[in-house]
């Protein structure tokens, strides 16, 4: 029989399984949404909507090995909900200032900069590219990983990676020449 | 697959600590979660099948798909966890999360994290099998430090901590605290710096409440504060030992 007791907030253990996949996945999931198209003023709403899923769904992930594919299908499928926006300049210029526990004046411009560079790469890549691009060189994960977050084959993933990395090594080639690097 | 050269890489890694959560967001999302979690709130978007092929399928992703297997699964690995959690997901009597969800609409600000994360918020490296690490942030990065352990550890994975962590939730959801006491402490000695210890923590204080022992589970959640005072738990341990509502 269940007790009926109204339960309080400080009663109830922390669920485990959410408590660490949040922790450890809040920031690919942030980052995801955004990379998706979900608006700067809705990922917050979005963020939380992935996790409910997470929360009723974890059972169907158990064990994989692909954690991070699962999230992403999931923030694929949250973000086909919000109006789709191209991540503007003013979208951007809110997120990104971390000055406050970056480590030193040098490396704040180095990270603006870098900023800068990554976003006009990324808005100028085709849009498939531009996801395998993403999950691969920007969130680190594997080929067979992006091949199940996307839902497409291997040697696909393997393509589009090549190409878009040769793309970005021009461009910081040519960064490095305009700039006067070495 | 030509690998990306270290002046690229190191753009990629400087742009990736740009784009973070701030601790405090991510705090306050994880508690706006958890709550409407706990509620019984389901997402209001519908979400189709996830992963329908996954490319490697394990033996355990076979198990997995056969009708029984499933079913023996669920109940062996995620019975402990998802039984409590859904069991307290459909008391339907209680009183809304102090997060409203107006809070939710405000904008992130992300910004750089702190040098090394909260002792709640390791880095990911569950699944390490098929992925690099991923907060790679060429300053963010975290070692994880292997902490003397005893020689009964056996198990390397955050697995065995999740499940005697979450049994020892459910033994304290099931009227046991001393059980989930003997637990959480077994935990402790194994996994000290296990990625739960918050969980841990804050589940011990819950069940030293039960016990009655207040003045040892208040004088934790101090030490706890103390500690990480911005926790998604913070809340939670504030008002520990506080007399529940009770009704009917």
């Amino acid at each position: 029989m269940i007790r009926a007791v109204y339960l309080r907030n400080n009663e109830i253990p922390p669920d485990t399984r959410l408590a660490r996949i949040f922790s450890e996945q809040a920031d690919f999931v942030w980052r995801s949404l955004r990379r998706l198209g979900v608006p700067a003023a809705d990922v917050d709403d979005a963020v939380q909507e992935v996790f409910l899923v997470v929360h009723r769904r974890i059972s169907e992930y158990e064990d994989r090995g692909l954690l991070r594919a699962w999230l992403f299908s999931i923030s694929r499928q949250i973000s086909s909900h919000y109006h789709r926006s191209a991540q503007r300049s003013e979208d951007r210029q809110r997120g990104l200032v971390m000055n406050a526990a970056a480590p030193d004046l040098e490396e704040v411009l180095a990270r603006r900069e870098a900023e800068q560079i990554v976003n006009k790469f990324l808005d100028e890549l085709e849009e498939p590219q531009r996801m395998v691009f993403y999950l691969s060189d920007i969130e680190g994960m594997t080929a067979p990983e992006i091949a199940a977050a996307l839902d497409v084959n291997l040697n696909t993933v393997y393509g589009r990676q090549r190409q878009a990395r040769k793309r970005f090594e021009e461009v910081i080639r040519r960064h490095a020449r305009e700039t006067g690097e070495p | 697959m030509k690998a990306l050269t270290d002046r690229a890489r190191v753009v990629l890694d400087r742009y990736k600590a740009t784009q973070r959560l701030a601790e405090e967001d991510k705090a306050r999302l994880f508690d706006i979660v958890e709550n409407r979690a706990l509620r019984g709130d389901v997402s209001k978007f519908d979400v189709g099948t996830l992963l329908q092929a996954p490319p490697s399928a394990s033996l355990l992703h076979r198990i997995w798909i056969s009708p029984l297997g499933k079913l023996g699964l669920a109940l062996a690995v995620i019975g402990p966890t998802a039984l409590g959690v859904y069991t307290l997901g459909s008391a339907e009597a209680r009183p809304p999360p102090k997060a409203s969800a107006g809070a939710a609409s405000a904008a992130p600000l992300p910004s750089a994290p702190p040098p090394s994360s909260t002792p709640s918020q390791p880095l990911p490296n569950w699944g390490a099998a098929v992925s690099p690490p991923a907060m790679s942030g060429s300053t963010a990065r975290v070692k994880t430090e292997r902490a003397p352990q005893p020689a009964s550890v056996d198990e390397p994975t955050v697995d065995g901590e999740v499940r005697l962590v979450s049994a020892a939730q459910l033994a304290l959801r099931s009227g046991n605290a001393e059980r989930a006491l003997q637990l959480l402490a077994e935990d402790a000695a194994r996994f000290p710096r296990g990625k739960l210890t918050s969980v841990r923590e804050v589940t011990h204080m819950m069940a030293l409440c039960k016990l009655g022992r207040t003045a040892q589970a208040r004088l934790e959640a101090e030490r706890f504060l103390a500690k990480d005072a911005k926790s998604p738990f913070a809340d939670r341990v504030r008002s520990v030992c506080s007399p529940p509502q009770q009704s009917q």
